[in-house]
């Protein structure tokens, strides 16, 4: 949908309404993704959403309706429902009044070609990745994906803001009999990313891994690849830098304000626009999403806001909130971790013994308060020593604090990747050296 | 209906699609929440459909939230070319295992529709519960949820199926959240994770006892604050339902599923150790284990009288005396496993997106215990209750989950409360451990609501019914 169909939505639904405030928030989606497995494409998919969310608000009440359908008569009955919801709820004193226009900046969101992309190609950069899977005798599955999403908020207090943006992405894993290899990129153009060097990466990462031995659970000096790194940085955000668990005193960093809570070599900001990151320049509240400085060389600066919590806790909202009423808070993300000077090869030539580590996978919270988390290592895990990677190694399980983990830092990598994990991420991190992190027990494979 | 079905149907065979469907989906959701005497009432329409084609041998799939003659039509020809273009890069033509045609209607059954209940009545109930679990100030979060949802979906098939079905969920649970400025602790009920949820209707929120055991839980919560960590090593370990569940579900359904059997998710939610040659020679668990897929059973979340391959419902053993047996299938997949006929196990979350095999109800079966005979026959050993987190690694083997709470057995009793309690293992040598099941007096339907896979990601719903069991020396307490 355009911004221009977007806004003739909005005005319609705020002229409908009897409500004497009223919110709409409208989103389109439309995603392209290619699926391939056992070297053959197994599923090729498109799917095209468009939803609207209407708030009615009658003084503190506040209700919330939505649909997928964007018709008239679906539009009206959304109003409807949202004022009748809204009727009946009890107040909420929490609520603040909805805001006005502010100013924001531009970012670059949206590349046309990523967005216009079809299956055509899709299927022809698949096919390069069976092509060097047969090549090797390898097994391939993965994806690739492009997709555009546009959002718009509007209300009773002059806001209309609208931004869209494209993301391409593949990820990719090669396997033998008894081992695989992973790797990953995406970009908002689908020009830049570089499929060959992701296939590269996966092909002699499975490779490296066949006939892995098992080591014993134990503390271990790991170096962890950006898409570990970011799986650590997403418990973070959800326990650690929300500014309602701050303030609620759930997060490992409540009371540790301008205090060393993690190894002097970390800088960590919320950035929606750092050229890697691919945010949006507002939050669901309508305010300026800022860049936001977490923690400075170790030091717990502070959490992102939301406009309740930032009150209520005397701060400043940062644009990170979700729309009222909100009892969850705010979440980054859109996280960078400032990179250091070491390339990933330097980094594994200064280790004497440890474990290089490619991802993690299914990693979960044990302990929220500490931020203990356990996960598997996958796709890649090797003994490195005297500099160099030695053999691979089978999985293990790791049971770790990250605020922990993050104090035992060695070495921050110079080269930033936007990286995900299996729960979310896409944070713009680099690789990390981190002592003593431990494995509690292994695995079979 | 039929004639939006038709337009999909006609369009794909006139461009040589030698298999087509098309399901239109109709979702209402209501969440009534309430978070420290804060509503949130939603309400949501999920409104669409999505066409799924067969040409040159090779699936295409385009969905649209748009629900319109000419949107059918244009979404038909994506989901042609789509198929077209995979078909350069298939190894193998799809083949669809035979299944008869169906022309019907289905419904969950259920007394009391839950949208007919009014919000106030149901913030009425949440407030009271609100007040409950706030009484006590080291309780920093009380929260608490009623869930309503009706799915509408038809379905219409190339081969002449056409099915329309209703399916109403309904959900409700609360938790209080306390805190001592050091440590975090929670309790839950009827379940963790915000609410338990069965196909059925409002009758079961007025039937869940909410009001009675809201001062449990919040004293319990509260109690864990200065209650010791649960120790570590080898312990006899009761494994109460609301924990057991979720056990059933990482360990036995994800495994089960074929197509990660056959690498498709390899590159996400991962594989199996149950390879091809294992059914019928894998002994999973000890005679006393009985694991039986089930998408007929009443309440479950996976109850349905079609799945998203017009396949009729299903009964069947997964795991019978410990021996493994049958996997979840689909019409596309069967064969691999040497199987005629899909086991009825392909679904799609909503309208957009496509389906695959996901895990069924999957329920161990009771057994014959009386649940105090089994902690007067476990001295010195734990109970664990209600999942509070997992983890387990992509071929379903390595496994570690905490519970909201534990107790030590004493005097055939349940003792001294330990807070934080995980175990961890491996999947076959746990099962085998099980050597002592409840009967079916307490034995109870837990549904998951948030099963994730696939990419782009899917999230499917699903019921788990088990009682309170027995394992062996299991490994308990955090492994540092």
């Amino acid at each position: 949908m355009k911004a221009k169909a977007m806004q003739a939505i909005c005005k319609k639904m705020l002229k409908w309404t009897s409500a004497p405030t009223a919110e709409v928030r409208i989103h389109s989606f439309r995603q392209g993704l290619t699926r391939f497995a056992d070297n053959s494409i197994t599923q090729n998919v498109q799917e095209l959403t468009d939803g609207v969310t209407f708030t009615a608000r009658f003084g503190n009440r506040i209700g919330s309706a939505s649909s997928t359908s964007v018709d008239d008569a679906s539009l009206k009955r959304v109003v409807s429902e949202a004022e009748r919801v809204a009727r009946a709820v009890n107040p909420d004193k929490d609520l603040l009044p909805f805001l006005g226009m502010k100013k924001y900046k531009k970012m670059l969101g949206f590349v046309r070609k990523t967005a216009d992309t079809g299956p055509d190609f899709r299927a022809r950069q698949v096919g390069k990745v069976i092509k060097a899977a047969k090549a090797k005798r390898l097994t391939t599955a993965g994806i690739y994906s492009n997709s555009v999403a546009r959002i718009a908020i509007a209300n009773t207090a002059g806001l209309f803001v609208t931004h869209a943006n494209s993301n391409a992405s593949t990820s990719i894993t090669m396997m033998t009999k008894d081992s695989a290899g992973w790797a990953s990129d995406g970009h908002r153009d689908i020009d830049k990313i570089p499929i060959k060097n992701v296939i590269d990466t996966a092909i002699d990462k499975a490779l490296k891994s066949h006939k892995p031995k098992a080591i014993k659970p134990g503390k271990y000096t790991v170096i962890l690849e950006p898409d570990a790194v970011s799986n650590l940085l997403l418990f973070l955000a959800w326990g650690g830098l929300n500014g309602l668990a701050l303030y609620e005193k759930r997060s490992c960093f409540s009371g540790m304000q301008n205090k060393l809570v993690v190894n002097p070599k970390i800088t960590l900001t919320d950035d929606a626009y750092h050229p890697l990151q691919n945010g949006m320049p507002f939050d669901w509240e309508g305010m300026p999403r800022q860049a936001v400085t977490l923690i400075e060389k170790g030091r717990f600066i502070d959490g992102v806001y939301d406009r309740g919590t930032a009150k209520k806790a005397k701060k400043k909202p940062t644009g990170h909130g979700q729309p009222q009423p909100n009892t969850w808070g705010a979440f980054p993300g859109n996280m960078v971790v400032e990179p250091g000077d070491a390339t990933l090869d330097e980094m594994i030539a200064s280790l004497d013994r440890g474990i290089l580590v490619t991802q993690f996978h299914y990693t979960n919270i044990i302990n929220p308060k500490k931020l203990d988390i356990t996960g598997m290592t996958r796709s890649g895990t090797f003994w490195v020593e005297k500099g160099k990677i030695k053999y691979p190694i089978k999985n293990m399980r790791f049971t770790q604090g990250v605020p922990l983990a993050l104090r035992n830092v060695r070495m921050v990598g110079k080269d930033l990747k936007n990286a995900s994990s299996l729960f979310g991420g896409g944070f713009v991190v680099p690789p990390l050296m981190i002592k003593d992190f431990t494995f509690s027990s292994g695995t079979d494979f | 209906m039929k004639k939006l079905c038709n337009i999909a149907l006609t369009t794909a065979k006139a461009k040589r699609a030698t298999y087509a469907d098309i399901r239109v989906i109709f979702n209402t959701v209501e969440d009534v929440s309430m978070k420290n005497g804060r509503p949130d009432v939603s309400y949501r329409e999920i409104n669409g459909f999505g066409v799924r084609v067969i040409v040159n041998g090779a699936w295409g799939f385009s969905s649209s939230s748009k629900v319109a003659p000419a949107q059918v039509r244009k979404t038909t020809l994506e989901a042609v070319e789509i198929a077209r273009q995979a078909a350069k890069f298939q190894r193998k033509p799809i083949r669809l295992a035979k299944e008869p045609t169906y022309v019907d209607f289905w419904a969950t059954p259920y007394i009391e529709d839950p949208f007919d209940v009014p919000v106030d009545e149901k913030l009425g109930l949440l407030s009271e519960i609100d007040k409950i679990l706030r009484r006590n100030k080291k309780v920093i979060n009380a929260t608490g949820n009623l869930h309503a949802w009706r799915e509408h979906q038809w379905m219409a098939t190339s081969e002449g199926s056409f099915i329309e079905q209703i399916l109403l969920r309904s959900g409700c649970g609360y938790s209080a959240e306390t805190s001592n400025g050091k440590i975090l602790q929670k309790r839950s009920y009827p379940c963790a994770f915000g609410r338990q949820c069965v196909t059925a209707g409002y009758e079961y929120v007025r039937a869940a006892k909410l009001i009675e055991n809201a001062a449990r839980t919040r004293d319990e919560a509260v109690a864990l604050l200065t209650a010791p960590v649960c120790p570590s090593g080898k312990r006899d370990t009761i494994i109460e339902g609301s924990m057991l569940a979720l056990q059933i579900h990482e360990s036995c359904g994800h495994p089960t599923e074929l197509d990660r059997v056959l690498g498709h998710e390899a590159n996400y939610a991962g594989r199996s150790f149950i390879t091809t040659d294992k059914p019928g020679k894998l002994k999973y668990g000890s005679d006393v284990v009985n694991i039986v897929a089930d998408s007929t059973m009443p309440m479950g979340l996976a109850t349905f009288g079609y799945d998203d391959d017009a396949v009729r419902a299903q009964r069947y053993y997964v795991v019978e005396n410990g021996l493994y047996k049958h996997y979840f299938t689909n019409r596309d997949l069967a064969h691999h496993a040497g199987e005629k006929r899909s086991r009825g196990c392909n679904r799609a979350h909503g309208y957009s997106k496509i389906p695959m095999i996901r895990m069924i109800n999957l329920s161990l079966l009771p057994g014959d215990w009386e649940y105090d005979d089994l902690l007067a026959d476990t001295e010195g050993g734990l109970v664990m209750e209600m999942n509070k987190s997992w983890s387990i690694d992509q071929m379903r083997i390595n496994f570690q989950f905490g519970c909201e709470a534990a107790w030590e057995i004493k005097n055939g009793k349940k003792g001294k409360l330990y807070r934080d309690p995980t175990y961890q293992g491996k999947t076959v040598e746990f099962w085998n451990s099980c050597d002592a099941i409840c009967n079916n007096k307490y034995w109870h339907p837990w549904g998951v609501v948030n099963c994730g896979k696939g990419q782009p990601g899917q999230t499917a719903e699903m019921t788990h019914g088990c009682a309170p069991s027995r394992f062996r020396n299991l490994q308990v307490g955090i492994a540092r």
